[in-house]
Protein backbone atom coordinates (compact mmCIF):
# COMPACT_ATOMS: atom_id res chain seq x y z
CA UNK A 1 0.00 0.00 0.00
CA UNK A 2 3.00 2.26 -0.16
CA UNK A 3 2.76 3.48 3.61
CA UNK A 4 6.32 4.69 3.52
CA UNK A 5 6.12 6.66 0.67
CA UNK A 6 3.00 7.55 1.39
CA UNK A 7 4.02 9.12 5.27
CA UNK A 8 7.19 10.57 2.88
CA UNK A 9 4.88 12.48 0.51
CA UNK A 10 3.00 13.82 3.46
CA UNK A 11 5.54 14.54 5.37
CA UNK A 12 7.39 16.72 2.17
CA UNK A 13 3.86 18.96 2.72
CA UNK A 14 5.11 19.89 5.77
CA UNK A 15 5.69 18.71 9.53
CA UNK A 16 2.83 16.76 11.01
CA UNK A 17 1.85 15.14 13.98
CA UNK A 18 1.02 10.90 14.27
CA UNK A 19 -2.24 11.24 14.49
CA UNK A 20 -2.94 13.31 11.85
CA UNK A 21 -0.84 10.94 9.26
CA UNK A 22 -3.31 7.93 9.79
CA UNK A 23 -6.58 9.86 8.15
CA UNK A 24 -4.25 11.85 6.05
CA UNK A 25 -2.38 8.52 4.11
CA UNK A 26 -5.84 6.97 3.99
CA UNK A 27 -7.51 10.27 2.01
CA UNK A 28 -4.28 10.43 -0.17
CA UNK A 29 -3.96 6.98 -0.78
CA UNK A 30 -7.75 6.37 -0.99
CA UNK A 31 -7.41 3.09 0.66
CA UNK A 32 -10.98 2.34 1.45
CA UNK A 33 -10.46 0.54 4.67
CA UNK A 34 -8.63 2.28 7.57
CA UNK A 35 -4.76 1.83 7.55
CA UNK A 36 -3.32 0.24 10.87
CA UNK A 37 -2.07 2.63 13.15
CA UNK A 38 0.41 0.42 14.89
CA UNK A 39 1.44 0.12 11.08
CA UNK A 40 2.13 4.11 10.99
CA UNK A 41 3.91 4.48 13.48
CA UNK A 42 6.21 1.22 13.04
CA UNK A 43 6.57 2.83 9.68
CA UNK A 44 7.20 6.25 10.96
CA UNK A 45 10.28 4.54 13.48
CA UNK A 46 11.79 3.32 10.56
CA UNK A 47 11.78 6.34 8.95
CA UNK A 48 13.13 8.31 11.84
CA UNK A 49 15.86 4.88 12.22
CA UNK A 50 16.82 5.11 8.66
CA UNK A 51 17.44 8.89 9.24
CA UNK A 52 14.43 10.12 6.38
CA UNK A 53 12.37 11.48 9.10
CA UNK A 54 13.09 13.42 12.05
CA UNK A 55 11.00 13.16 15.15
CA UNK A 56 10.70 16.42 17.69
CA UNK A 57 8.75 16.55 20.87
CA UNK A 58 5.47 18.76 20.86
CA UNK A 59 2.82 19.01 23.02
CA UNK A 60 0.14 20.15 19.94
CA UNK A 61 -0.69 23.25 21.81
CA UNK A 62 1.23 25.13 19.37
CA UNK A 63 -0.67 24.00 16.75
CA UNK A 64 -4.09 25.13 17.71
CA UNK A 65 -4.29 22.74 20.42
CA UNK A 66 -6.59 19.99 18.30
CA UNK A 67 -4.21 17.40 19.27
CA UNK A 68 -6.40 14.86 21.38
CA UNK A 69 -5.50 13.97 24.61
CA UNK A 70 -4.60 10.68 24.16
CA UNK A 71 -1.74 9.01 24.72
CA UNK A 72 1.70 10.41 24.41
CA UNK A 73 2.11 8.56 21.00
CA UNK A 74 -0.29 11.13 19.94
CA UNK A 75 1.53 13.68 20.78
CA UNK A 76 4.36 12.70 18.87
CA UNK A 77 5.65 15.33 15.67
CA UNK A 78 7.53 14.38 12.12
CA UNK A 79 9.55 16.21 10.14
CA UNK A 80 11.34 15.10 6.97
CA UNK A 81 14.69 15.13 6.25
CA UNK A 82 16.64 16.09 3.10
CA UNK A 83 17.75 12.34 2.85
CA UNK A 84 13.78 11.74 2.93
CA UNK A 85 13.10 14.08 -0.08
CA UNK A 86 16.09 12.52 -1.43
CA UNK A 87 14.33 9.28 -0.84
CA UNK A 88 11.15 10.36 -2.39
CA UNK A 89 11.73 11.82 -5.26
CA UNK A 90 13.62 8.54 -6.43
CA UNK A 91 10.63 6.66 -5.41
CA UNK A 92 8.62 8.95 -8.02
CA UNK A 93 11.28 8.47 -10.45
CA UNK A 94 11.29 4.79 -9.78
CA UNK A 95 9.92 2.42 -12.04
CA UNK A 96 9.32 -1.20 -10.28
CA UNK A 97 6.10 -2.71 -11.89
CA UNK A 98 4.32 -5.44 -9.49
CA UNK A 99 1.59 -5.63 -7.26
CA UNK A 100 1.67 -4.45 -3.60
CA UNK A 101 -1.92 -4.98 -0.72
CA UNK A 102 -4.11 -2.98 -2.52
CA UNK A 103 -3.98 -4.91 -5.26
CA UNK A 104 -3.12 -1.73 -7.48
CA UNK A 105 0.39 -1.64 -8.89
CA UNK A 106 3.03 1.22 -6.88
CA UNK A 107 2.55 3.39 -10.07
CA UNK A 108 -1.41 3.87 -9.01
CA UNK A 109 -0.22 4.72 -5.38
CA UNK A 110 2.70 7.38 -6.90
CA UNK A 111 -0.09 9.03 -9.48
CA UNK A 112 -2.44 9.37 -6.32
CA UNK A 113 0.31 10.72 -4.33
CA UNK A 114 1.64 13.22 -6.20
CA UNK A 115 -1.71 14.57 -6.85
CA UNK A 116 -3.16 14.20 -3.50
CA UNK A 117 0.09 16.18 -2.03
CA UNK A 118 1.87 18.27 -4.70
CA UNK A 119 5.03 16.38 -4.20
CA UNK A 120 6.05 15.54 -7.59
CA UNK A 121 4.30 16.59 -11.10
CA UNK A 122 1.15 14.25 -11.69
CA UNK A 123 1.70 14.13 -15.52
CA UNK A 124 5.36 13.65 -15.50
CA UNK A 125 4.98 11.01 -13.22
CA UNK A 126 2.46 9.42 -15.52
CA UNK A 127 4.62 9.80 -18.29
CA UNK A 128 8.17 8.41 -16.54
CA UNK A 129 5.01 5.56 -15.49
CA UNK A 130 4.43 4.59 -19.18
CA UNK A 131 7.91 4.09 -20.99
CA UNK A 132 8.90 1.08 -18.68
CA UNK A 133 5.10 -0.52 -18.63
CA UNK A 134 5.33 -0.07 -22.82
CA UNK A 135 8.88 -1.73 -22.52
CA UNK A 136 7.51 -4.53 -20.67
CA UNK A 137 4.22 -4.82 -22.69
CA UNK A 138 6.80 -5.29 -25.99
CA UNK A 139 9.01 -7.96 -24.45
CA UNK A 140 5.52 -10.07 -23.79
CA UNK A 141 4.31 -8.73 -27.43
CA UNK A 142 7.76 -11.41 -28.60
CA UNK A 143 6.26 -13.88 -26.26
CA UNK A 144 2.68 -13.63 -27.64
CA UNK A 145 4.32 -13.77 -30.86
CA UNK A 146 5.99 -16.47 -30.46
CA UNK A 147 3.67 -18.78 -28.93
CA UNK A 148 2.99 -21.81 -30.84
CA UNK A 149 1.03 -23.59 -28.28
CA UNK A 150 -2.66 -22.81 -26.81
CA UNK A 151 -1.28 -22.92 -23.22
CA UNK A 152 1.83 -20.55 -24.02
CA UNK A 153 -0.21 -18.28 -25.89
CA UNK A 154 -2.80 -17.99 -22.74
CA UNK A 155 -0.11 -17.41 -20.18
CA UNK A 156 1.16 -14.44 -22.45
CA UNK A 157 -2.17 -12.85 -23.02
CA UNK A 158 -2.93 -12.59 -19.03
CA UNK A 159 0.54 -10.76 -18.72
CA UNK A 160 0.01 -8.50 -21.38
CA UNK A 161 -3.54 -8.01 -20.21
CA UNK A 162 -2.38 -6.83 -17.03
CA UNK A 163 -0.14 -4.51 -18.46
CA UNK A 164 -2.96 -3.24 -21.01
CA UNK A 165 -4.90 -2.25 -18.08
CA UNK A 166 -2.21 -0.45 -16.43
CA UNK A 167 -1.87 1.63 -19.84
CA UNK A 168 -5.16 1.99 -20.70
CA UNK A 169 -5.27 3.99 -16.78
CA UNK A 170 -1.90 5.75 -17.56
CA UNK A 171 -3.52 7.13 -21.19
CA UNK A 172 -6.78 7.95 -19.33
CA UNK A 173 -5.08 9.14 -16.38
CA UNK A 174 -2.65 11.59 -18.64
CA UNK A 175 -6.30 12.23 -20.54
CA UNK A 176 -7.63 13.79 -17.09
CA UNK A 177 -4.81 15.56 -15.96
CA UNK A 178 -4.20 17.36 -18.97
CA UNK A 179 -8.05 18.61 -19.30
CA UNK A 180 -8.14 18.52 -15.36
CA UNK A 181 -11.39 16.70 -15.72
CA UNK A 182 -12.49 14.53 -13.13
CA UNK A 183 -15.54 13.25 -14.92
CA UNK B 1 11.60 -8.20 -50.92
CA UNK B 2 14.85 -6.69 -49.57
CA UNK B 3 16.94 -8.76 -47.76
CA UNK B 4 19.24 -6.04 -46.34
CA UNK B 5 18.07 -5.31 -42.78
CA UNK B 6 19.62 -1.89 -42.03
CA UNK B 7 18.28 -0.11 -45.18
CA UNK B 8 16.55 2.83 -44.98
CA UNK B 9 13.10 2.43 -46.38
CA UNK B 10 11.76 6.21 -46.13
CA UNK B 11 13.14 9.32 -44.02
CA UNK B 12 12.54 12.34 -43.56
CA UNK B 13 15.11 15.24 -42.67
CA UNK B 14 13.91 18.13 -40.93
CA UNK B 15 10.80 18.02 -42.25
CA UNK B 16 8.12 21.36 -41.63
CA UNK B 17 4.87 21.53 -42.67
CA UNK B 18 3.56 24.82 -41.77
CA UNK B 19 -0.41 25.76 -42.53
CA UNK B 20 -1.76 29.37 -42.56
CA UNK B 21 -3.38 30.27 -39.38
CA UNK B 22 -4.80 33.66 -39.83
CA UNK B 23 -1.86 35.84 -41.04
CA UNK B 24 0.18 33.66 -39.39
CA UNK B 25 1.53 29.86 -40.18
CA UNK B 26 1.07 27.21 -37.58
CA UNK B 27 3.80 24.37 -37.53
CA UNK B 28 1.90 21.06 -37.91
CA UNK B 29 5.66 19.38 -37.92
CA UNK B 30 8.65 21.61 -36.98
CA UNK B 31 11.70 19.81 -38.10
CA UNK B 32 11.53 16.69 -37.83
CA UNK B 33 13.56 13.69 -38.64
CA UNK B 34 13.01 9.74 -38.91
CA UNK B 35 14.19 7.33 -40.74
CA UNK B 36 12.20 3.76 -40.98
CA UNK B 37 14.87 1.06 -41.99
CA UNK B 38 13.46 -2.12 -43.79
CA UNK B 39 12.24 -4.86 -42.02
CA UNK B 40 11.29 -2.49 -38.62
CA UNK B 41 8.27 -1.68 -37.22
CA UNK B 42 7.74 2.09 -35.93
CA UNK B 43 5.00 3.57 -34.02
CA UNK B 44 4.37 7.32 -33.68
CA UNK B 45 2.25 8.53 -30.61
CA UNK B 46 1.07 11.49 -29.32
CA UNK B 47 -2.12 13.44 -28.77
CA UNK B 48 -4.58 14.65 -31.31
CA UNK B 49 -3.19 17.61 -33.37
CA UNK B 50 0.49 16.56 -32.73
CA UNK B 51 0.80 16.04 -36.12
CA UNK B 52 0.89 12.37 -36.83
CA UNK B 53 -1.44 12.43 -40.06
CA UNK B 54 0.71 15.20 -41.42
CA UNK B 55 3.64 13.25 -41.01
CA UNK B 56 2.00 10.07 -42.84
CA UNK B 57 1.07 12.85 -45.50
CA UNK B 58 4.14 14.10 -45.78
CA UNK B 59 6.04 10.74 -46.47
CA UNK B 60 2.93 9.32 -48.73
CA UNK B 61 3.64 12.68 -50.93
CA UNK B 62 0.51 13.85 -50.99
CA UNK B 63 0.74 16.76 -48.94
CA UNK B 64 4.40 18.89 -49.91
CA UNK B 65 6.73 19.66 -46.93
CA UNK B 66 7.30 23.56 -46.82
CA UNK B 67 11.08 22.65 -45.59
CA UNK B 68 13.01 19.44 -45.57
CA UNK B 69 13.57 16.32 -47.51
CA UNK B 70 11.23 13.23 -47.64
CA UNK B 71 13.29 10.28 -49.24
CA UNK B 72 11.58 7.00 -50.25
CA UNK B 73 14.01 3.94 -50.45
CA UNK B 74 17.07 6.60 -50.58
CA UNK B 75 15.47 8.73 -53.43
CA UNK B 76 14.64 12.23 -52.25
CA UNK B 77 11.08 13.08 -53.91
CA UNK B 78 10.45 17.10 -53.73
CA UNK B 79 6.89 18.74 -54.08
CA UNK B 80 7.87 18.66 -57.70
CA UNK B 81 8.00 15.02 -58.49
CA UNK B 82 4.65 14.57 -58.61
CA UNK B 83 5.26 11.50 -61.24
CA UNK B 84 7.19 9.82 -59.16
CA UNK B 85 5.25 9.93 -56.17
CA UNK B 86 2.26 8.80 -57.93
CA UNK B 87 4.81 5.85 -58.93
CA UNK B 88 5.94 5.25 -55.50
CA UNK B 89 2.25 4.91 -53.97
CA UNK B 90 1.25 2.29 -56.75
CA UNK B 91 4.50 0.12 -56.11
CA UNK B 92 6.28 1.02 -52.95
CA UNK B 93 3.78 2.66 -50.89
CA UNK B 94 0.62 1.24 -49.23
CA UNK B 95 -1.20 3.57 -47.10
CA UNK B 96 -4.14 3.42 -44.42
CA UNK B 97 -5.49 7.07 -44.41
CA UNK B 98 -7.32 7.80 -41.36
CA UNK B 99 -10.46 8.67 -43.34
CA UNK B 100 -10.12 5.54 -45.27
CA UNK B 101 -10.63 7.42 -48.48
CA UNK B 102 -12.50 4.22 -49.60
CA UNK B 103 -14.44 4.95 -53.02
CA UNK B 104 -17.88 4.63 -52.71
CA UNK B 105 -19.08 3.16 -55.76
CA UNK B 106 -16.71 0.12 -55.78
CA UNK B 107 -17.38 -3.00 -53.94
CA UNK B 108 -14.34 -4.18 -51.04
CA UNK B 109 -12.89 -6.12 -53.61
CA UNK B 110 -12.66 -3.59 -56.45
CA UNK B 111 -11.28 -1.12 -53.87
CA UNK B 112 -8.62 -3.32 -52.86
CA UNK B 113 -7.94 -4.60 -56.10
CA UNK B 114 -7.62 -1.14 -57.84
CA UNK B 115 -4.07 -0.29 -56.65
CA UNK B 116 -2.94 -3.59 -58.47
CA UNK B 117 -4.86 -2.69 -61.36
CA UNK B 118 -3.20 0.77 -61.64
CA UNK B 119 -0.06 -1.00 -61.08
CA UNK B 120 -0.67 -3.15 -64.26
CA UNK B 121 -1.76 -6.51 -62.74
CA UNK B 122 -4.40 -7.97 -64.76
CA UNK B 123 -7.94 -7.86 -63.56
CA UNK B 124 -8.00 -11.43 -62.54
CA UNK B 125 -5.13 -11.39 -61.08
CA UNK B 126 -5.43 -8.25 -59.17
CA UNK B 127 -9.16 -9.55 -58.36
CA UNK B 128 -7.43 -12.75 -56.75
CA UNK B 129 -4.73 -11.13 -54.62
CA UNK B 130 -7.21 -8.66 -53.35
CA UNK B 131 -9.58 -11.66 -52.60
CA UNK B 132 -6.46 -13.09 -50.18
CA UNK B 133 -5.57 -9.38 -48.73
CA UNK B 134 -9.59 -9.32 -48.05
CA UNK B 135 -9.64 -13.12 -46.50
CA UNK B 136 -6.69 -11.92 -44.18
CA UNK B 137 -8.25 -9.18 -42.56
CA UNK B 138 -11.68 -11.72 -42.16
CA UNK B 139 -13.69 -9.99 -44.78
CA UNK B 140 -13.84 -12.66 -47.44
CA UNK B 141 -17.51 -13.31 -46.98
CA UNK B 142 -18.25 -8.90 -47.85
CA UNK B 143 -15.88 -8.66 -50.41
CA UNK B 144 -18.88 -7.99 -53.14
CA UNK B 145 -20.43 -4.86 -50.43
CA UNK B 146 -19.91 -1.28 -51.16
CA UNK B 147 -18.51 0.42 -48.11
CA UNK B 148 -21.73 2.38 -47.39
CA UNK B 149 -23.01 -1.30 -46.60
CA UNK B 150 -20.16 -2.07 -44.70
CA UNK B 151 -19.73 -1.37 -40.51
CA UNK B 152 -17.10 1.63 -39.85
CA UNK B 153 -14.56 -1.31 -38.34
CA UNK B 154 -14.98 -3.23 -41.86
CA UNK B 155 -14.53 -0.14 -43.90
CA UNK B 156 -11.21 0.25 -41.53
CA UNK B 157 -10.36 -3.20 -42.36
CA UNK B 158 -11.31 -3.02 -46.02
CA UNK B 159 -8.67 0.08 -46.17
CA UNK B 160 -5.96 -1.83 -44.21
CA UNK B 161 -6.44 -4.92 -46.99
CA UNK B 162 -5.94 -1.72 -49.43
CA UNK B 163 -2.85 -1.12 -47.74
CA UNK B 164 -1.31 -4.71 -47.27
CA UNK B 165 -1.88 -5.74 -51.21
CA UNK B 166 0.67 -6.32 -53.07
CA UNK B 167 3.79 -6.04 -50.92
CA UNK B 168 4.35 -2.74 -51.48
CA UNK B 169 7.36 -2.34 -49.19
CA UNK B 170 6.36 0.66 -46.90
CA UNK B 171 2.71 0.82 -45.20
CA UNK B 172 1.92 3.74 -43.95
CA UNK B 173 -0.84 2.91 -41.51
CA UNK B 174 -2.76 6.10 -39.87
CA UNK B 175 -4.98 4.80 -36.50
CA UNK B 176 -5.28 1.52 -38.73
CA UNK B 177 -7.40 0.55 -35.60
CA UNK B 178 -9.88 2.88 -34.34
CA UNK B 179 -12.80 1.78 -35.36
CA UNK B 180 -12.07 -1.73 -34.35
CA UNK B 181 -12.80 -4.04 -31.21
CA UNK B 182 -10.03 -5.15 -29.29
CA UNK B 183 -9.58 -8.46 -30.56
CA UNK B 184 -9.60 -7.16 -34.38
CA UNK B 185 -7.20 -4.60 -33.49
CA UNK B 186 -5.10 -6.81 -32.39
CA UNK B 187 -5.51 -9.01 -36.00
CA UNK B 188 -4.72 -6.07 -37.46
CA UNK B 189 -1.65 -4.71 -35.76
CA UNK B 190 -0.44 -8.39 -35.65
CA UNK B 191 -0.48 -8.26 -39.72
CA UNK B 192 1.58 -5.15 -39.41
CA UNK B 193 3.99 -6.65 -37.39
CA UNK B 194 3.83 -9.56 -39.57
CA UNK B 195 4.52 -7.85 -42.35
CA UNK B 196 7.92 -5.81 -40.65
CA UNK B 197 8.95 -9.29 -39.82
CA UNK B 198 8.87 -10.11 -43.56
CA UNK B 199 10.93 -7.65 -44.49
CA UNK B 200 8.68 -4.91 -44.85
CA UNK B 201 8.55 -1.48 -43.25
CA UNK B 202 6.02 -0.30 -41.47
CA UNK B 203 5.21 3.21 -39.63
CA UNK B 204 2.06 3.24 -37.66
CA UNK B 205 0.20 6.10 -35.80
CA UNK B 206 -1.68 5.45 -33.08
CA UNK B 207 -2.39 6.75 -30.00
CA UNK B 208 -3.20 3.55 -27.97
CA UNK B 209 -0.17 2.33 -26.53
CA UNK B 210 -1.10 -1.09 -26.22
CA UNK B 211 -1.50 -1.15 -29.84
CA UNK B 212 2.21 0.78 -30.28
CA UNK B 213 3.29 -2.13 -27.89
CA UNK B 214 3.56 -4.54 -30.76
CA UNK B 215 6.14 -1.82 -32.85
CA UNK B 216 9.69 -2.37 -32.23
CA UNK B 217 10.29 1.07 -31.71
CA UNK B 218 7.79 4.25 -30.46
CA UNK B 219 8.05 7.53 -31.17
CA UNK B 220 6.39 10.37 -29.75
CA UNK B 221 5.26 13.60 -31.58
CA UNK B 222 4.17 16.72 -29.56
CA UNK B 223 3.29 19.99 -31.00
CA UNK B 224 4.74 18.90 -34.50
CA UNK B 225 7.93 17.60 -32.77
CA UNK B 226 9.33 14.65 -32.26
CA UNK B 227 9.93 13.95 -28.88
CA UNK B 228 12.10 11.20 -29.09
CA UNK B 229 11.56 7.51 -27.81
CA UNK B 230 8.86 6.72 -25.99
CA UNK B 231 9.79 3.26 -25.18
N1 LIG C 1 -5.27 21.25 -44.14
C1 LIG C 1 -4.98 21.87 -43.00
N2 LIG C 1 -5.02 23.22 -42.88
C2 LIG C 1 -4.72 23.84 -41.74
N3 LIG C 1 -4.35 23.20 -40.60
C3 LIG C 1 -4.28 21.86 -40.65
C4 LIG C 1 -4.59 21.12 -41.83
N4 LIG C 1 -4.44 19.81 -41.55
C5 LIG C 1 -4.07 19.73 -40.28
N5 LIG C 1 -3.96 20.96 -39.73
C6 LIG C 1 -3.51 21.26 -38.35
O1 LIG C 1 -2.25 20.68 -38.15
C7 LIG C 1 -2.14 20.12 -36.85
C8 LIG C 1 -1.80 18.65 -36.94
O2 LIG C 1 -2.89 17.94 -37.53
P1 LIG C 1 -2.86 16.37 -37.73
O3 LIG C 1 -4.08 16.00 -38.50
O4 LIG C 1 -1.56 15.97 -38.30
O5 LIG C 1 -2.96 15.86 -36.21
P2 LIG C 1 -3.04 14.36 -35.66
O6 LIG C 1 -1.90 14.17 -34.72
O7 LIG C 1 -3.19 13.39 -36.76
O8 LIG C 1 -4.38 14.41 -34.78
P3 LIG C 1 -5.51 13.25 -34.55
O9 LIG C 1 -4.97 12.35 -33.48
O10 LIG C 1 -6.67 14.04 -34.03
O11 LIG C 1 -5.79 12.58 -35.85
C9 LIG C 1 -3.46 20.40 -36.18
O12 LIG C 1 -3.32 21.54 -35.38
C10 LIG C 1 -4.41 20.65 -37.32
O13 LIG C 1 -5.42 21.54 -36.94
MG1 LIG D 1 -4.69 12.17 -37.38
Amino acid sequence: MSVREGLLALLAQGPRHGYQLKGELERALVTGRPVNVGQVYSTLDRLVRDGLVTESASDGAAEGGTVPRAGPERRRRFEITDAGRAALSAWFAATPIGDDATGRTPDVARVLLAVATGTADPLAVVRAQRGPVVARLQAVRQVQRAATDLHDALAADADAARLEATLAWLDRTEERLRTKRSR
Amino acid sequence: MDQSKGTVACELRQVSMHYPDGDETRAALDAVSLRVAVGEFVAVMGPSGSGKSTLVHVLAGVEPATAGEVAIRGEVLGPQDRRAWIRARRKDIGVVYQRLNLLPTLSALENVALPLELDGFNRRAAASMAAAALADVGLASLAHRRPDHLSGGQQQRVAVARALVGERSLLLADEPSGALDSAAAEDVVRLLADRARAGGAVLMVTHDSRMASWADRIVELRDGRLTGVAA
